[in-house]
């Protein structure tokens, strides 16, 4: 036996231990063998490290199916790149999300450009002489140089107008009190009590009518107050700034809004089947979520959004037998899809979501119809009714789960 | 109760596929589904490997899965499905050779990986299977029976209708004579991973 053969025994697991013996002998005293050795095996490797190489192309498969009258399992089951459950699942969830935006711009967007060119016509408003007069009766205070400091309304003037829309500032209204020194120079407080143990710390021999000091109420603009209604400049121009004439104030500020937002939501749930399977372990999230959205215009926002919840599966297989077998189970799942939320109103909303779970069992949809809460302790809200879906197949069936329920999130 | 959707069909055994394939349509259709899973790759390396040509060799590869069905569905008896599986595809193979011949020669194989640096850019897999090329039929497809479809020694001699002596030699030969038009090539690549 030549020392081909007695290596290629060896590798097939075959050869007996007089073979072996040979084997190493040779090896021990032959370089020649030893490299054969070595390409043998680089050869054999070379069938185990190239598994994909013989994978029938996506068309050949389809052909043999469609041929034969059959269907591949799954929405793109003979398609090697999409024969991933990642893809095949995320695939609809995205074309479901861009055909909801195309529809949501070819239809309704009209709207939202009348309303921003209102903003910005509302903006123009801005320049008008009463609100000029406000500006520049703050200029004259030197009251820019305190809280407005960063304050952006004293900073739009016609050149930068076409740049600035309603939906990136937010106005804040809070009352404030102010001492107001002969120099400019200003000292805030929270309230009067706050005001006067300044004075009595700080000056004592001076009462405020004798001093240097005067008293005014500081005034910041609240989008939940005064101006809950409306984000518009015309508005804080016919509302707020006649609100304000009969007071005292030093100071007009706005906040830049950020374009995004994220929640962590509760939403209890119920299957709309009955069905009196439960898990045998419930996630310690269990319907609890996340949804992080980015504004895309003041009405219409986009996000992702994960949640940790059950979906009541009930499904059914003929046996060898023409038995009819039916399972129920109620698996945790995390959810993980697109986000498309719509204020309807002006805090009414309709949420839309489709996506697939990590284990990659089935499409899930949810609808939430909703009302925003504003600075409640003080922290934004939003509540209201949720239904969902879960779509499955099992054996080429197709099979959904709904649930109802209500949800309640709290924003940050 | 927790269950494994899609899963059960993968778990029977050959002939209790084969059994279903006669069911109802539905029942047959899951039951070729899981056959055509298990057995594709097989059947597409051994005809990918004997016709080469990537169009032709996915015409036999359909063909012989149509022809699977089709003669279960009328009767046929098997009693290895692989084998039974690869057998129609040589037939096809052997169909489609007749009036071809390979005209690939070793000066040519030594061409094609020396141009272009071939050698560095390709997996060493794509290298073997052009070698393959230029072997006689029978040997490349001993081989490929042995080495990529993973047959034992004795389904290689069921499916060449050889004896179990011969098909050891077959694969063998095939698998020196790789080494040998090879050699050139895998002395610079020593195991430069190791």
């Amino acid at each position: 036996m030549n020392i081909n053969e007695l290596i290629l025994e060896f590798i097939d697991g075959s050869s007996t231990p007089e073979m072996d013996k040979s084997l190493f002998n040779e090896l021990a005293n032959n370089e020649v063998a030893q490299q054969k050795l070595k390409k043998f095996i680089e050869i054999e490797n070379s069938f185990v490290t190239g598994n994909s190489y013989f994978q029938p192309s996506a068309e050949s498969v389809n052909q043999v199916f469609t041929q034969l009258g059959f269907k591949k399992t799954g929405l793109f089951g003979a398609l090697p790149f999409l024969q991933s459950n990642f893809i095949r699942y995320s695939v609809p969830a995205v074309m479901t999300t861009l055909m909801f935006v195309f529809t949501y711009n070819y239809f309704f967007n009209d709207d939202d450009k009348n309303n921003l060119t209102n903003s910005k016509n509302n903006l123009a408003t801005f320049t008008s002489p009463q609100i000029n007069n406000v500006i520049e009766t703050n200029k004259n205070n030197d009251l820019n140089n305190g809280m407005g400091k960063n304050n952006k309304l004293s900073k739009i003037n016609e050149n930068n107008l076409n740049n600035i829309s309603n939906n990136t500032v937010k106005y804040i209204y809070k009352e404030k009190f102010v001492a107001v020194g002969n120099n400019g120079n200003m000292q805030y407080f929270d309230n009067k009590d706050d005001l006067k143990e300044y004075f009595d710390s700080n000056l004592k021999n001076e009462t405020p009518e004798k001093s240097k000091f005067s008293f005014q109420n500081v005034i910041e603009i609240n989008e939940s107050d005064i101006f809950e209604n409306s984000l518009s400049i015309t508005n804080l121009n016919n509302n707020g700034l006649n609100n304000f004439e009969n007071k005292e104030y030093s100071n007009l500020s706005i906040k830049e809004e950020s374009n995004f937002e994220f929640t962590i939501n509760f939403f209890p749930t119920f299957d709309l089947k009955s069905s009196t399977m439960n898990p045998e372990k419930l996630s310690s999230f269990n319907q609890l979520g996340f949804n992080a959205l980015y504004k895309v215009t003041d009405k219409f926002k986009l996000g992702l959004e994960i949640q940790q919840e059950t979906f009541l599966q009930k499904f059914e297989e003929d046996d060898e037998f023409n038995r009819t077998l039916i399972y129920t189970q109620r698996p945790n799942f995390t959810n993980i899809g697109a986000v498309v939320k719509y204020n309807i109103l002006d805090k009414i909303f309709v949420y839309t979501s489709v996506g697939t779970n990590t284990e990659f069992s089935g499409v899930y949809n949810r609808v939430r119809l909703g009302r925003e809460f504003y600075n409640i302790f003080p922290l934004d809200f939003d509540a209201g009714i949720e239904h969902s879906a879960l779509h499955y197949s099992f054996n080429n069936n197709r099979y959904s789960s709904f649930k109802f329920g209500i949800f309640f999130g709290v924003k940050f | 109760m927790k269950l494994q959707i899609h899963k059960n069909y993968k778990i029977k055994s050959d002939s209790e596929l084969v059994d279903l394939l006669r069911d109802k349509k539905r029942i047959s259709e899951k039951a070729f589904e899981a056959i055509f899973d298990r057995y594709s790759y097989n059947v597409n390396a051994y005809v990918r490997t004997v016709i080469g040509d990537a169009d032709d060799s996915a015409d036999i590869f359909q063909e012989t899965f149509i022809r699977f069905y089709n003669n279960i569905i009328n009767g046929a008896e098997i009693t290895n499905l692989q084998s039974y599986l690869i057998k129609i595809s040589r037939n096809l193979c052997l169909n489609y050779k007749r009036d071809k011949k390979n005209n690939v020669e070793v000066e040519d194989f030594h061409k094609i990986v020396n141009e272009e640096n071939f050698y560095e850019n390709q997996e060493l897999l794509e290298i073997v299977m052009r070698a393959l090329d230029l072997m006689d039929d029978k040997y490349k497809e001993a081989f490929v029976l042995k080495k990529i479809d993973g047959m034992k020694f004795e389904e290689v001699a069921n499916v060449l209708d050889l004896t179990l002596e011969g098909a050891k030699t077959r694969v063998n030969r095939a698998r020196i004579k790789l080494l040998e038009i090879l050699d050139p090539y895998i002395k610079d690549l020593e195991f430069k991973d190791k």
